[in-house]
C-alpha cells in the first residue's frame, strides 16, 4: 500500500546550513499494517510523516500510495489527497481552543464538500467512536488531557482515511490514558486502517498487535 | 467545498476570535470616520459654493486705480448692454461696514428691488418678501452671523449704522437669510440700492463694480478681451475664476487632511503588517493544523482573506456611517471650522447631505486592498511552511 523509494529529504540545500533530515529510505508497509517508527527527537521520524502526507515534497526519491506517486503531486492535489487518506494525530493534540469538541472535529469535512447535514452526521458517528460524544458542546480549553486526545482522534477519523499518522501521540498523556489511546488504537486496526506511530515511548513496546517496529536514527532506517 | 459549511466556518471562527479582531476593528472604523467625514465635508462645501456660485453672473467688471478697486461709472452698464453677446449688464453697490469697537466686519449688498433683470438667486431669496412694506422704511435682511451679533450688542430689532458723513442712520432688521444659505451669507446685510450707498458713502450714479452675463460660452474669451480694450482700467473676474479659487482652497484643505490621514492608515497597515508577521504561536498551529487535515494553501488563505475582507468590510461600513452622522448630523465639530475657516462672525452652517460615491469607493479600495494585503502576506508565508513544524 505505502512505497517509500530512495527517499532523501535534504533542509537548506546548498547553504552553510544545509541538513540531511532523511537518507535513502526504503521502505513497504502493507494495508491494515500497525507501524512503529522509534527514534530519538531529531532523527526525522516527523520529517517521514510529513512526507507520507504529502505536507512536504522530498528533495529526491518518491512515496508511492495506492499506485499513486503522492510525493509529485501539486499542492492542491496533495491536499485532496490528505483530505480524503490521511488522519493526523499529534504529540500536543493541536486543537482550536476557541472551538467546542465537534467543531474541531469538523475541520477535515470542509474541504471535502460535504453539506452541513452530512457533516453533523459524520462528526456525531466519530465522536461516538471515539466515546467522546458527552462532550460535543464543550470548549477545548475546558478538557482534560485523556479527552483532548479522544477529541483529536475523532478529527483524525472524521474523513474515514485510510491511514491514520500518530506524532509522538502519547507524549502528553499519563499512564492510564495512554493505555487507553492503545486501545482505542486496536479499535482502529480492527477497522482495517493503516497506523503508523512516530514515537519513543516505551509503553509501545509492549503492544502486541503492533506489526512491525522500524528504528530512525539521524534520519537513516537501521 | 462546500459554500455553506465554509461560511458556518467562517462565521464562527470570526465570532470566536472576537476578542483577536475588536483593536484592529476599532482603529479602523476610527480611520474611515475621519477619511470619509473629510470626504463628505468637502463634497457637501464644494456642492454648495458651487450651486451658489452658478447662480452668480458671468463676469464682474471692476474698475481699477493704482492696483486697488474703485466705484465705477454706472453708465458704463448701458455700454456694455451695446456688445454683442452680452445679454446684461447691471451695476452692483456693496462694501464692507466695519464696527471699530467690536473689530468686526459686515458685507452690505444693495439691491435695487425694481430692476426687472435681478439676479436669480434674489429672485428666488424674494419671492415670498412683502417688497412694498420692506421699503416703506429703512429695512434689512440679515445673514445668521449678523442677527446673532446684534442680538449680543442688544439690537434686537434695529441697528444704527453710521454714514462716512457721520450721521447715524437707523434701519429695522425685516428678516433673517435662510439658514442654507449660511456658508456664504452668514455676515451678509441686503438693503435697497440707495440706502446701501447712503451707508457706504458710494456717489449716486457710480457703483462697486458692474456685472454681465454672456449666454454663449464660446463667446466668454472674446467678450473678455472686447471689454478689456475697451476699458483699459478695468479687471474683468469671471465666474471660472471665481470657481477655480474656491476648488483649489478646498481641494487644497481636503488634500491635507486627506494626506494627513492616509499617513495614519498606512502606518496602520504597517502595524498591521507586522502584527500578522509576528503571528504567535497560536495563528501559526492554526494554519498548520488546518493544512494537516487537509485544507489546501488556497482553502487557507481564501478562510484569511475572507476573515479579514469581513472585519474591513464591516469597519469600512460602520466608519462611513459614523462619518455620516458626524459630518450631516452633528454639523462636524472642530473639523468645520478647519474646512470653512473661522470666520469674523460665528457661523452655524448646516451641511447639505452630498455624498461622492466615485471617492467613497476609491476610499474603499485604498482601504481593503492594503488591509487584506497587509494580513494575508505573513498568513501566506506561514501557510507554505511544513505545518508539522509549525505546530510543534
Amino acid at each position: 500500500m505505502i512505497k517509500i523509494k530512495n527517499l532523501n529529504l535534504i533542509f537548506n540545500q546548498e547553504t552553510k546550513k544545509e541538513f540531511s533530515a532523511l537518507k535513502n529510505i526504503n521502505l513497504k508497509i502493507s494495508k491494515n499494517e500497525l507501524i512503529i517508527l522509534k527514534g530519538v527527537s531529531g532523527s526525522g521520524k516527523s520529517s517521514l510523516l510529513s512526507l507520507i502526507s504529502a505536507l512536504l515534497k522530498p528533495t529526491s526519491g518518491e512515496i508511492i500510495i495506492d499506485n499513486r506517486a503522492i510525493s509529485k503531486l501539486p499542492e492542491h492535489h496533495s491536499s485532496k489527497f490528505r483530505a480524503k487518506n490521511i488522519g493526523f494525530v499529534f504529540q500536543s493534540f493541536n486543537l482550536f481552543d476557541q472551538l467546542s469538541v465537534a467543531e474541531n472535529i469538523s475541520l477535515p469535512l470542509i474541504p471535502l464538500g460535504h453539506n452541513q447535514a452530512k457533516i453533523d452526521k459524520r462528526v456525531k458517528e466519530v465522536m461516538k467512536l471515539a466515546n467522546i460524544s458527552h462532550k460535543a458542546s464543550q470548549n477545548i480549553k475546558d478538557l482534560s488531557g485523556g479527552e483532548k486526545q479522544r477529541c483529536a482522534i475523532a478529527r483524525a477519523l472524521a474523513n474515514d482515511p485510510k491511514i491514520i499518522l500518530c506524532d509522538e501521540p502519547t507524549a502528553n498523556l499519563d499512564r492510564k490514558n495512554s493505555l487507553l489511546f492503545i486501545k482505542l488504537l486496536k479499535e482502529l486496526k480492527n477497522l482495517q486502517k493503516t497506523i503508523i506511530i512516530a514515537t519513543h515511548d516505551p509503553l509501545f513496546d509492549e503492544v502486541l498487535f503492533v506489526d512491525k517496529v522500524i528504528n530512525i536514527e539521524d534520519g537513516e532506517l537501521l | 467545498m462546500s459554500r455553506v459549511a465554509f461560511i458556518n466556518f467562517l462565521s464562527l471562527l470570526i465570532y470566536k476570535h472576537r476578542s483577536k479582531h475588536i483593536a484592529i476593528f476599532c482603529i479602523s472604523t476610527l480611520l474611515i470616520t475621519l477619511l470619509s467625514s473629510v470626504l463628505f465635508i468637502s463634497s457637501s462645501i464644494k456642492y454648495d459654493v458651487f450651486k451658489t456660485l452658478n447662480a452668480q453672473p458671468d463676469f464682474i467688471v471692476q474698475k481699477i486705480r493704482g492696483g486697488r478697486s474703485v466705484d465705477i461709472d454706472n453708465n458704463l452698464a448701458d455700454k456694455f448692454r451695446k456688445i454683442r453677446g452680452i445679454s446684461d449688464a447691471q451695476p452692483r453697490v456693496f462694501g464692507r461696514y466695519f464696527i471699530a469697537n467690536q473689530m468686526e466686519y459686515f458685507t452690505i449688498v444693495g439691491v435695487d428691488f425694481f430692476e426687472e433683470e435681478l439676479e436669480s438667486e434674489f429672485k428666488e431669496l424674494f419671492k415670498n418678501l412683502d417688497i412694498k412694506r420692506f421699503l416703506q422704511e429703512d429695512s434689512m435682511i440679515v445673514g445668521d452671523g449678523v442677527k446673532n451679533f446684534l442680538k449680543e450688542n442688544h439690537y434686537n430689532n434695529y441697528f444704527n449704522f453710521k454714514t462716512p458723513l457721520g450721521e447715524n442712520k437707523k434701519v429695522t432688521i425685516f428678516q433673517t437669510l435662510p439658514k442654507e444659505s449660511n456658508l456664504i451669507g452668514n455676515d451678509i446685510i441686503i438693503m435697497d440700492v440707495e440706502l446701501a450707498r447712503e451707508i457706504l458713502g458710494v456717489e449716486k450714479n457710480r457703483a462697486t463694480d458692474i456685472i454681465l452675463n454672456v449666454p454663449n460660452d464660446a463667446e466668454k474669451d472674446n467678450i473678455k478681451f472686447k471689454l478689456l480694450s475697451l476699458n483699459y482700467d478695468t479687471r474683468v473676474i469671471t465666474k471660472e475664476d471665481i470657481k477655480n479659487s474656491y476648488e483649489h482652497l478646498f481641494n487644497y484643505k481636503g488634500g491635507l487632511f486627506l494626506l494627513l490621514f492616509i499617513i495614519s492608515l498606512l502606518t496602520f497597515m504597517l502595524i498591521l503588517y507586522q502584527r500578522y508577521s509576528m503571528i504567535n504561536s497560536n495563528d501559526k498551529r492554526e494554519i498548520g493544523v488546518l493544512r494537516a487535515v487537509g485544507w489546501s494553501i488556497k482553502d487557507v488563505l481564501k478562510l484569511k482573506v475572507l476573515e479579514s475582507l469581513t472585519i474591513g468590510l464591516w469597519a469600512f461600513v460602520l466608519g462611513v456611517v459614523l462619518g455620516y452622522i458626524f459630518v450631516f448630523v452633528l454639523d462636524a465639530p472642530l473639523l468645520r471650522n478647519i474646512f470653512i475657516g473661522f470666520n469674523n462672525l460665528q457661523n452655524s452652517v448646516s451641511f447639505t447631505p452630498v455624498i461622492d460615491f466615485g471617492l467613497l469607493f476609491s476610499l474603499f479600495l485604498f482601504f481593503i486592498v492594503p488591509f487584506v494585503a497587509s494580513i494575508l502576506i505573513p498568513v501566506w508565508k506561514i501557510a507554505i511552511i511544513d505545518p508539522i513544524e509549525v505546530m510543534k
